[in-house]
């Protein structure tokens, strides 16, 4: 009797203390397993991340195909929600990742639109994460890939053309969706990028550009072969230039289950100022797609990026305007000065030395008086 | 007339030997010590380019570019050859085109010759090498620092620095420079 009551007071303290301890920790844990986790998934490529929504944990799945982003919350019961254009009933996602999207999966809407299981969502995760991409590729039959901005610090000379964004648009394969560059209305008509002058200004300005081109091209990089499709001016400096390619026929079709490929370039105006510099950067989505097939709602694709001054392009050969541009060379100078003062200050040195007493040895009355060099 | 000539000849012979001992004194022989060592010099440079690369053309510019970067100013070197030594010293608004010559090697093979010419001390001289080579890898980088640094804040002035500030400064560096050595050399004794 005395061991049961002293089992009872024991367990009763013990459960006590696991319980104040739970309560106190609470989810606090998660603080900073959440970082170390998103920090892993970032190294493995996995378009997943956990976030600490109050006291619950959400889990998104964030496909890089198609607009959809799966949300899952590990509470009493699962709730899996579908986030998608024309799927959950929400409207179209300005952007895949916006605290917007993770606020719906708070709201009634999003509820009533979400199914309701009794099932680990990491299980969940898993399942639709597998069927995700064909429910997609139901939904957006085009995403980009090797969005390439500017790379390294180069230089354009006046009047010619220098690439500065390239793309490649893939057909996801649905075969009955044909997929085009640019669409005609709405929102992003075509590629829509951002020049600006570098963080510390030199004075770049819409004149130091002819126009921008869009072209279509058998690989990233601009060369003959490429087809001219459309242009774009003025170049609005720190704000966004934005080239419509509708109007370029067949250029703009990307082949089914294939890939097309995209250059945009900047025609440097003659009369631009040499030192002006540019980069080149793009927001998410900044390219519009018509997808015939899907209805009247194109799409919207492309990823960001950034604008970066280690990635620049300088215009001409520098501050002082040269013609054609350049490089500055910046030579030594004054070896010939040096040459002249070196042998004749070294000769005037050896008769010093040889004179000391008489600096001029042509005054002096007796020649070998002033030749002091002894013989060793 | 010809007995005046002959009792003058003495002293016409003695004078044309005191003529010639001092046009053939040290001044001459460091003339012509100083073309042959400049010519030396110049024959290992046009044999040995890529050692020139990379004895003294990498080091200087990858050095101007760590200070440029340590003082906040972004500059980077692109497309070093490793033959010509040529390279492109980019800044943020200006990029250099650097070769051989902007690195102010061919002042400091004249340098070289000059100190091997001069008639002093062997272990002299290899002082005079020990302080002029290291002195110049300095200025140099000093110097592509000061262009970038221009390039940076005054870059409406760099043809100014580059063609009239920095020539007068180059000059005033290598006479100096070699003033020293020399005024050093000229307490020793020559060796004959």
């Amino acid at each position: 009797m005395r061991c049961s009551l002293l089992f009872l007071v024991r367990f009763v303290a013990a459960s006590s203390i696991a319980v104040c301890a739970w309560e106190a920790i609470s989810n606090a844990y998660l603080r900073p397993v959440i970082p170390v986790v998103n920090w892993l998934l970032t190294q493995q490529d996995l378009p997943l991340h956990l976030e600490q929504r109050r006291d619950l944990l959400l889990y998104v799945y964030e496909p890089v195909v198609g607009g959809l982003r799966l949300q899952a919350l590990d509470y009493d019961s699962v709730y899996l929600n579908l986030i998608a254009v024309r799927f959950a009933g929400l409207s179209a996602p300005t952007s895949p990742y916006s605290g917007a999207m993770v606020n719906d999966f708070h709201t009634e809407t999003a509820r009533s639109a979400s199914l309701s299981y009794f099932l680990p969502p990491w299980l969940w995760i898993a399942v639709v994460g597998l069927l995700l991409p064909c429910m997609s590729a139901a939904q957006n039959d085009s995403f980009t890939q090797n969005e390439a901005g500017l790379t390294g610090i180069t230089q354009v000379q006046f009047g010619n053309e220098i690439q500065i964004y390239a793309f490649e648009v893939i057909d996801a394969a649905d075969p009955g969706i044909t997929v085009e560059l640019g669409k005609i209305s709405g929102g992003v008509v075509g590629v829509q990028l951002t020049i600006s002058d570098l963080t510390t200004t030199t004075g770049l300005v819409s004149a130091d550009f002819t126009n921008l081109r869009l072209y279509r091209s058998l690989d990233l990089f601009l060369d003959g072969t490429d087809t001219f499709m459309a242009s774009a001016s003025p170049v609005n400096i720190g704000a966004i230039t934005e080239i419509d390619p509708t109007l370029a026929g067949a250029s703009r079709l990307v082949p089914e289950a294939g890939s097309a490929f995209f250059v945009v370039s900047a025609r440097i105006s003659p009369a631009a100022t040499g030192g002006h510099a540019f980069r080149v950067g793009t927001t998410n989505l900044n390219i519009g797609v018509e997808e015939s097939g899907v209805g009247s709602d194109p799409n919207i694709i492309g990823n960001q990026v950034l604008a970066d001054n280690a990635s620049h392009i300088v215009l001409g050969g520098g501050p002082a305007k040269k013609a054609g541009g350049g490089a500055v060379t910046i030579p030594f100078g004054g070896e010939k000065a040096t040459l002249f003062l070196l042998v004749s200050s070294g000769a005037y040195a050896l008769r010093r030395r040889s004179s000391p007493r008489c600096p001029c040895r042509f005054n002096t009355t007796s020649p070998g008086s002033n030749r002091l060099m002894t013989v060793d | 007339m010809l007995t005046r000539l002959a009792s003058h000849r003495p002293a016409i012979t003695g004078g044309i030997a005191s003529l010639w001992r001092r046009i053939s004194g040290d001044g001459l022989r460091f003339c012509v010590m100083f073309g042959i060592w400049l010519g030396v010099t110049g024959v290992l440079f046009e044999r040995w380019r890529a050692v020139w690369v990379d004895l003294f053309m990498v080091p200087v510019t990858s050095s101007a570019v760590l200070v440029l970067n340590f003082l906040g100013l972004q500059a980077q070197l692109n497309g070093l050859d490793a033959t010509t030594g040529v390279c492109q010293l980019v800044l943020e608004n200006v990029i250099y085109r650097v070769s051989f010559e902007c690195r102010g090697i061919f002042a400091l093979f004249l340098c070289l010759a000059s100190v091997l010419a001069y008639p002093t001390r062997l272990t002299h001289r290899i002082k005079g090498l020990g302080l002029v080579i290291p002195a110049f890898l300095c200025y140099s980088t000093f110097r592509l620092v000061t262009l970038g640094v221009v390039a940076h804040h005054a870059p409406q002035h760099i043809d100014l620095f580059h063609l009239y500030v920095m020539v007068l400064v180059n000059i005033g560096f290598v006479l100096t420079i070699w003033m020293y050595w020399v005024r050093s050399a000229g307490t020793e004794r020559i060796p004959r």
